[in-house]
């Protein structure tokens, strides 16, 4: 355990000054602007929960694919950018102890993006009503509702992150996992019209908006469980293959 | 005797192609010890499985007397080591990249910036990597790799890419080592003339076998040093030594002999061949290249870089 700690440290030292962290920040401040230029255009529903439904469809449709494509793919190039592999697969911590952390770290900055994408669009609304006074949304600002819609989006997208995270890792240009990523958003707009879509590991986040019950459970258990499972599988299989 | 680290019957294949092929390296404590072999001879998958970056596919491995596969942790933990390129991240200043090593090992942060002095990196320490000099990195990359006092420093050719200036203080700190830590370093390098200088032992890979392992010095006896003079009658020299049973080599006017002489010698070989009317303008020992260790090792010098 004080091993994993360690590693989780070290893991979070190495995104000091990357990349990474302008990514995190990048989708909640897209999202929130986007928001508030639609509703100062009058082109918002004038409800708040409409309104928080729908950034969260963008969110969970669009953006957050691509923000797990780019993430995934950014924080194993900072290993595989400069043969890091060399150096901290080298160490006397077992190497499934780094991947894992390494996971973790990921899961952590997607949290951390998808609460940042929740607060901006709620912020986004009251942004909007402080510019323009003749404004008005009905209802109260929805609070508890996205807050459980924007866990249970990560949660279900677990499955999407540990599929980006494991072809990250594993192959080490760029190019591949973006090519998976944008592959699966393209996929996903033809399966959503499919019985099966609910399955399809891009689409899990937007069905936590389906209007079924048993449709967002079933989805929600899919991505989570199947995400903790091909994370543990895939921090098993890299720990175990060469790294040259 | 004991040795830092030690392997038996090493090997490893790549889709049928034997990269290291029944590898009995000895590696005694307290050495510094070259790993010599042109490129693609195999010293860096030898190096990637001795610090479990690859499983070989027969053989074990055990460094300062632990078995790699059974106690990885434990092997590992007293090993420091540099593959191929610093691997250094560049978004993070030289402290950082030594306090996230010291917060991956659990030791003292201090430690870190112990070893950054040792370099000579302390002014640097709160620059970007990425402004690094390729010099600046390798000295950093062996500061961590120094931290802790390891027993033993794993070094894939250190000073690959340097200039002259940096590659003599990369030997220096190189070869100071065994003094400062006590440790036993295991240095590859397809360079004779680098190994020359630093190492007390070595090992010659050729193919993914080990052609030779003993004293650096033993590696002369493969190869003996030549004589190499320089003259207006090659043909009447050759003769000379022909007389005496010396087998020589002509090259247009210079003329190799397998000897090594004294000053002394040479004097007096000199004025005998001056006194025989043999002009002589000049003459120097030549050292032995990889070149033709090679070919006193394995009967043909292929691939060896000199």
């Amino acid at each position: 355990m004080i091993q994993l700690l360690r590693a989780l440290l070290a893991e979070s030292m190495k995104l000091n000054r990357s990349l990474v962290l302008l990514l995190a920040a990048a989708p909640p401040a897209m999202l929130g602007l986007m928001i508030l230029m639609v509703i100062l255009t009058g082109n918002s529903a004038d409800r708040w929960d409409q309104m928080a439904l729908s950034g969260a469809a963008i969110w969970a449709y669009l953006l957050m694919p691509l923000t797990v494509t780019a993430l995934t793919a950014l924080m194993a190039g900072i290993e595989h950018g400069c043969s890091g592999w060399t150096w901290s697969l080298a160490q006397p911590t077992p190497k499934v102890t780094v991947f894992l952390a390494k996971a973790l770290v990921t899961l952590g900055v997607t949290a951390l993006i998808t609460l940042g994408v929740g607060v901006s669009i709620l912020l986004a609304g009251h942004i909007a009503l402080l510019i323009d006074g003749s404004i008005v949304m009905e209802g109260a600002p929805p609070y508890a509702m996205m807050a459980g819609l924007m866990a249970k989006m990560w949660l279900a997208s677990l499955l999407m992150t540990a599929i980006q995270f494991t072809v990250a890792h594993a192959v080490s240009n760029f190019a591949t996992p973006v090519i998976v990523g944008i592959g699966g958003v393209f996929v996903s707009v033809v399966a959503t019209s499919s019985e099966y879509g609910v399955f399809f590991p891009w689409l899990l986040p937007v069905n936590m908006l389906a209007s079924s019950p048993e449709r967002a459970q079933q989805a929600l258990l899919t991505g989570s469980a199947g995400g903790v499972l091909l994370f543990a599988l895939a921090s098993i299989w890299l720990a175990r293959r060469d790294w040259r | 005797m004991s040795f830092a680290i030690q392997t038996h019957n090493l090997r490893r294949t790549f889709k049928g192609v034997t990269a290291v092929d029944r590898l009995d390296l000895a590696v005694p404590e307290g050495s510094v010890f070259g790993f010599l072999g042109p490129n693609g001879a195999g010293k860096t998958t030898s190096i990637r499985m001795l610090l479990g970056l690859i499983a070989p596919d027969a053989g074990d491995i055990h460094l300062n007397g632990h078995d790699l596969s059974r106690s990885r942790s434990e092997a590992l933990s007293g090993v420091g080591a540099i593959v191929e390129s610093p691997a250094l991240y560049p978004n993070l200043t030289g402290r950082e990249i030594l306090t996230l090593a010291a917060r991956l090992s659990g030791r003292p942060v201090k430690q870190g910036l112990d070893a950054l002095e040792h370099v000579s990196l302390v002014g640097a320490m709160d620059r970007k990597v990425s402004g690094y000099s390729l010099g600046m990195r390798q000295r950093l990359a062996l500061a961590r790799a120094m931290m802790g006092s390891p027993r033993l420093l794993i070094l894939d050719e250190p000073t690959n890419g340097l200039d002259p200036a940096g590659i003599a203080d990369m030997r220096a700190l190189i070869c100071s080592l065994p003094k400062t830590l006590g440790a036993t370093v295991f240095l590859s390098s397809h360079l004779l003339s680098e190994i020359e200088l630093m190492a007390t032992h070595c090992a010659l890979l050729d193919q993914g076998r080990l052609v030779f392992q003993d004293r650096l010095e033993k590696l002369s006896d493969a190869a003996p040093a030549r004589l190499v003079i320089e003259t207006d009658a090659p043909d009447a020299l050759a003769q000379h030594f022909a007389r005496q049973d010396i087998p020589a080599e002509r090259e247009q006017d210079l003329v190799r002999i397998p000897l090594s002489l004294s000053a002394q010698e040479r004097q007096d070989l000199v004025r005998a061949l001056v006194q025989e009317g043999i002009g002589v303008s000049g003459l120097h020992q030549e050292k032995p290249t990889l070149e033709s260790l090679f070919l006193g090792l394995t009967g043909d010098g292929r691939g060896a870089n000199t």
